[in-house]
């Protein structure tokens, strides 16, 4: 009988320190003659360590790439110190894809507003990735508000240029020197509620969020006053998983499941359930 | 075997039955070639034990004080050994096994639990090793607290319930029903054949879900007030009594274990409660039930709110095992009355 909580070998072969406590892994699948799962951006994997467990991580290469995926990590706890420590040509363990990702049209056909608060760019870059490699199928305006804690907790920096030509991406940092360009994209200084005050947010758009529960009700605050539809605005949730595939009870919120139903919530979805933010 | 037939003065036809004699050399036969798990008396109360000799099991409609999930879930189960980063398939060991005296509420969790773990291998793996034999519950317990008696056992009960034998208590002797072919078989080859069959009918009622648990799941969802859970939370200790002796909660965590070899160990698979802090704890320390209030929601929420929802089955058996277990006496009755805001709750 086909076993659900079985891993495929994936090997790391390339490292990239992102920030001073994240890398970015690029993987390979081990034995296949493809080197990426199928995958859709916004969709989650359990990794495995074994003698450290197994935890889920957003895919954060582009959907196109088939030699290879990636994960982006931070150092965090037991599992994750052990990835970080792990080297080129090491092998570990992953499952999936889990949940729903970007799977439906919408973002295809309509604006998209970003808003990434931290760690949480992390999904994003899958999508921004995808986008940026079939411009034919993502025709629609990319805007891109992200903010960090300081300079050097911002992601994937090194992207920045090859999004700009597409995407209109704008920074804030909680921390730092303000006007600072970082990759030629301007950097303000405060919460990221102030890109809503400075920024003409674009429009007939949907919203896409993902960041710290905090800074998610502030956003979707923002959003309201923006007069984003229930509907239009999009949450990527994180919670404690263990199975990945709707067993263990670990991630419930309300009805839903976020390993099986979400990551991606829309507002009006899960706007009545407290503690879902 | 020479088979005796009774008419109880209860039954308006002759119906066969199994006199205790026989059983006893059932449950003989059966222990020769099959581990049995069945109540036993343990103190006061009963446990579902391993059984070597048939006056062992106390089969008198009485419900253990622990479900028998363990029997199909154990609380720990080595899922992979692994070395290095590669995971091999635990071969564990599947006893030929009995399960000997589930009550019809036991039965009915059942039901739930071969749905939610229906792709787990290590759940079908086991089931397929063990033979099912149901007991009737008993009448004077079970009327007055779950109103059970006011269905009819065959078409209302046994029909949505999975086993493979089934006995009813007839004073002192037993009324005989197979739901399955390995039934049939095992009651043929031991040499009984007054069985009467009954045809699985799916685990729910012909109309679905009934309306109390449809009703429950509506207020619970929609409508309740949520003071009744700031309430529970000051009263409820998170000691997890209840979810490990519901035969419905089925949660659990995967844990990794080292060996003193090198890069070696097992992934194990254990029963988790929603009611421990780290339950709902993600990397970093954050974590999403912030409260005893929030902990004791999840749990109600879940068995009348998402099972229903995600496997058209009840949450809630209607066994009371959580309101026996529960040291600070939060009684699962009297919740869901609040939550309805009716009379105690019925059969679910």
């Amino acid at each position: 009988m086909k076993n659900q909580y079985q891993t495929q070998e994936a090997k790391i072969i390339k490292i990239t320190r992102d920030s001073a406590d994240v890398k970015l892994f690029r993987l390979e699948m081990v034995g296949g003659s493809v080197g990426a799962p199928e995958f859709y951006p916004g969709q989650i994997m359990e990794i495995s360590l074994p003698g450290y467990g197994e935890a889920p991580v957003a895919y954060c290469s582009s959907q196109s790439q088939r030699k290879y995926f990636e994960i982006c990590v931070r150092e965090i706890g037991l599992l994750t110190k052990r990835l970080h420590e792990l080297k080129v040509g090491d092998t570990i363990g992953v499952r999936g894809p889990y949940g729903n990702g970007f799977t439906t049209d919408v973002i295809k056909k309509r604006n998209m507003l970003i808003v990434a608060g931290g760690i949480g760019m992390i999904p994003f870059r899958s999508l921004l990735e995808t986008a940026c490699d079939n411009p034919d199928e993502y025709p629609k305006d990319i805007q891109v508000f992200y903010g960090s804690k300081n300079k050097e907790g911002l992601l994937f920096e090194k992207d920045y240029d090859k999004w700009c030509q597409k995407i209109d991406m704008h920074l804030t940092l909680d921390e730092g020197k303000e006007g600072e360009k970082i990759e030629g994209v301007y950097c303000d200084i405060g919460l990221i509620t102030k890109l809503f005050e400075k920024t003409e947010v674009i429009k007939d758009a949907i919203a896409i969020v993902c960041g710290p529960p905090v800074m998610c009700k502030f956003v979707v605050n923002e959003l309201k006053k923006h007069d984003f539809a229930d509907e239009d605005i999009y949450l990527s949730l994180e919670r404690r998983m263990e199975c990945g595939v709707g067993q263990c009870e670990h991630c419930a919120v309300g009805p839903y499941f976020v390993c099986k139903d979400g990551p991606i919530f829309s507002w009006d979805k899960i706007k009545g359930i407290k503690g879902a933010i | 075997m020479a088979n005796t037939f009774y008419c109880l003065n209860i039954c308006a036809t002759i119906v066969p039955i199994m006199i205790k004699d026989q059983l006893s050399q059932f449950i003989k036969y059966l222990l020769a070639s099959n581990e049995i798990y069945g109540p036993v008396q343990k103190g006061s109360v009963l446990e579902v034990e391993k059984i070597a000799q048939p006056t062992e099991l106390a089969l008198n409609g009485q419900l253990t004080h622990h479900s028998w999930k363990k029997v199909f879930l154990p609380a720990c189960e080595k899922l992979f050994d692994y070395k290095g980063s590669s995971l091999s398939e635990a071969i564990n060991d599947y006893p030929q096994q009995v399960a000997f005296g589930l009550t019809t509420f036991d039965l009915k969790a059942l039901n739930l639990f071969n749905h939610v773990y229906e792709k787990d291998p290590y759940y079908q793996r086991r089931k397929c090793k063990t033979l099912l034999i149901g007991q009737s519950v008993a009448p004077e317990q079970d009327a007055r607290t779950f109103k059970v008696f006011t269905e009819k056992l065959e078409e209302d009960i046994l029909e949505h319930l999975e086993f493979d034998i089934f006995f009813e208590q007839r004073g002192d002797s037993f009324r005989v029903m197979t739901g399955s072919e390995e039934g049939q078989r095992v009651l043929a080859d031991f040499g009984y054949d007054d069985y009467e069959h009954i045809q699985f009918a799916g685990p729910t009622k012909e109309e679905g879900l009934s309306a109390r648990t449809l009703a429950i799941k509506d207020q619970l969802k929609n409508h309740h007030d949520p003071k009744i859970w700031e309430k529970l939370g000051k009263k409820c200790i998170e000691c997890g009594k209840c979810t490990v002796a519901c035969p419905t909660c089925y949660c659990f965590r995967l844990d990794d274990e080292a060996v003193l070899t090198e890069g070696e160990g097992k992934r194990t698979r254990c029963w988790d409660s929603c009611f421990y802090r780290e339950f709902s704890q993600v990397a970093g320390g954050h974590q999403f039930l912030t409260d005893t209030a929030q902990r004791i929601h999840y749990w109600y929420y879940h068995k009348f709110v998402r099972i229903p929802e995600q496997y058209g089955l009840p949450g809630c058996v209607g066994c009371g095992r959580c309101t026996r277990a529960c040291p600070v006496g939060i009684d699962i009755n009297e919740t869901l009355a609040k939550i309805v805001n009716s009379d105690p709750v019925g059969a679910l």
